[in-house]
């Protein structure tokens, strides 16, 4: 049987140079979730302004690079 | 009867009889050996002698022994030898000799001390440690692991941060890792590549450090310099320099250069490294730039 490993966090106080290591509680993974969803949808927008971009290109006729030089 | 004049020896008066003068002679010879021992009671070699309390009788003073020196009694009323004893205020390893209204000991300071001129002591110099130069001090180091790594309690002793995260690698193909400020998840940072923009906004939960990540192959490196980092009437600033493998292309490279705000004016004690799945594996030092 397969278990699910809670994600752990690291605590480094850098006062006293003492580290422990322990499971996400709850809020942190709720937290984590939500980091989760946002960098997604950060990584779908970036992937949308892409395609954006190459639709535009599509529309001039030019490639990559030749839009490249003409802004250099 | 006549006397002499310094010590009143007797001797015959100018009338006396020729037939007393045998008597007469041997008295005044009398007095004047008396005398004379009385003013050298030395009786050995390197005797030496000092006036007593009673006139013309001096008091012998023995030749004292090796290394002694004449010095003056307790009492100070006469002479003694006398061995000395140790004269300097000296009493343990690494001690200076010092002076405030007499002598006195500097006792050693602390490893790295160096010694230093303050006139509010009361030697007038004390031991202190030397005025930081401009130096980097690692406040904090370890192996990246978990989903998350908080660096906790850090000093607001410096000028700057810089943290370096070496081989980032994340367990999740193209995860980023991220940076959070005194755990604060609201959309209170922005991360701009390195030109100038008019009228930005603080759109993000978080400092963006890598591109998305290889899960396989890293020589990555991440420095990220945090100004300024303990005031706490201003919002805070960052320069990010990155470097990373491409997750796609592992023999080409991503970069970033972005100067990153941070939308608080609390001074930053802590700091978050995260990645939002999976776990990371790499190192962190989190240096003080004084």
């Amino acid at each position: 049987m397969e278990y699910h490993k809670m994600p752990t966090i690291k605590i480094h106080n850098a006062e006293t140079n003492e580290v422990i290591e322990r499971e996400m509680n709850a809020e942190e993974l709720a937290q984590r979730e939500i980091d989760k969803a946002t960098i997604e949808a950060e990584a779908q927008a970036k992937t949308e302004a892409a395609a954006d971009k190459q639709a535009l290109l599509n529309r001039l006729g030019i490639t990559a690079e030749e839009a490249k030089l003409l802004l250099s | 009867m006549a006397t002499t004049t310094n010590y009143g020896w007797d001797t015959p008066d100018d009338t006396d009889l020729v037939k007393d003068g045998a008597a007469a002679i041997r008295t005044l010879g009398s007095s004047a050996d008396t005398t004379v021992k009385n003013l050298n009671p030395e009786t050995t070699t390197g005797d030496i002698s000092y006036r007593s309390a009673t006139a013309n009788v001096n008091t012998r003073l023995a030749l004292g022994t090796a290394g002694q020196v004449l010095r003056v009694n307790s009492g100070a009323t006469a002479p003694e030898w006398a061995t000395t004893a140790d004269q300097t205020p000296l009493t343990t390893k690494g001690d200076l000799f010092g002076f405030d209204t007499a002598d006195a000991r500097i006792p050693v300071g602390t490893n790295g001390d160096i010694l230093t001129a303050d006139s509010t002591q009361s030697l007038g110099v004390k031991w202190a440690a030397p005025a930081a130069g401009g130096g980097m001090t690692s406040i904090a180091s370890g192996s990246l692991s978990g989903g998350q790594v908080d660096i906790t309690t850090i000093s607001g002793s410096y000028k700057n941060l810089q943290l370096v995260v070496r081989d980032f690698l994340p367990s999740t193909d193209g995860a980023s890792l991220r940076l959070r400020l005194n755990n604060d998840t609201s959309n209170n940072y922005s991360n701009q590549a390195s030109f100038g923009y008019k009228n930005n906004t603080f759109g993000a939960s978080s400092w963006q450090l890598s591109e998305d990540a290889d899960n396989a192959v890293t020589e990555s490196i991440i420095i990220v310099n945090i100004y300024d980092y303990a005031n706490t009437t201003t919002h805070k600033m960052a320069s990010l320099y990155s470097y990373s493998t491409n997750m796609t292309t592992t023999s080409n490279f991503d970069f970033l250069q972005y100067i990153q705000f941070f939308q608080s004016t609390s001074a930053i004690t802590d700091i978050d490294l995260l990645v939002a799945s999976g776990t990371m594996g790499g190192s962190y030092i989190l240096y003080g730039v004084s």
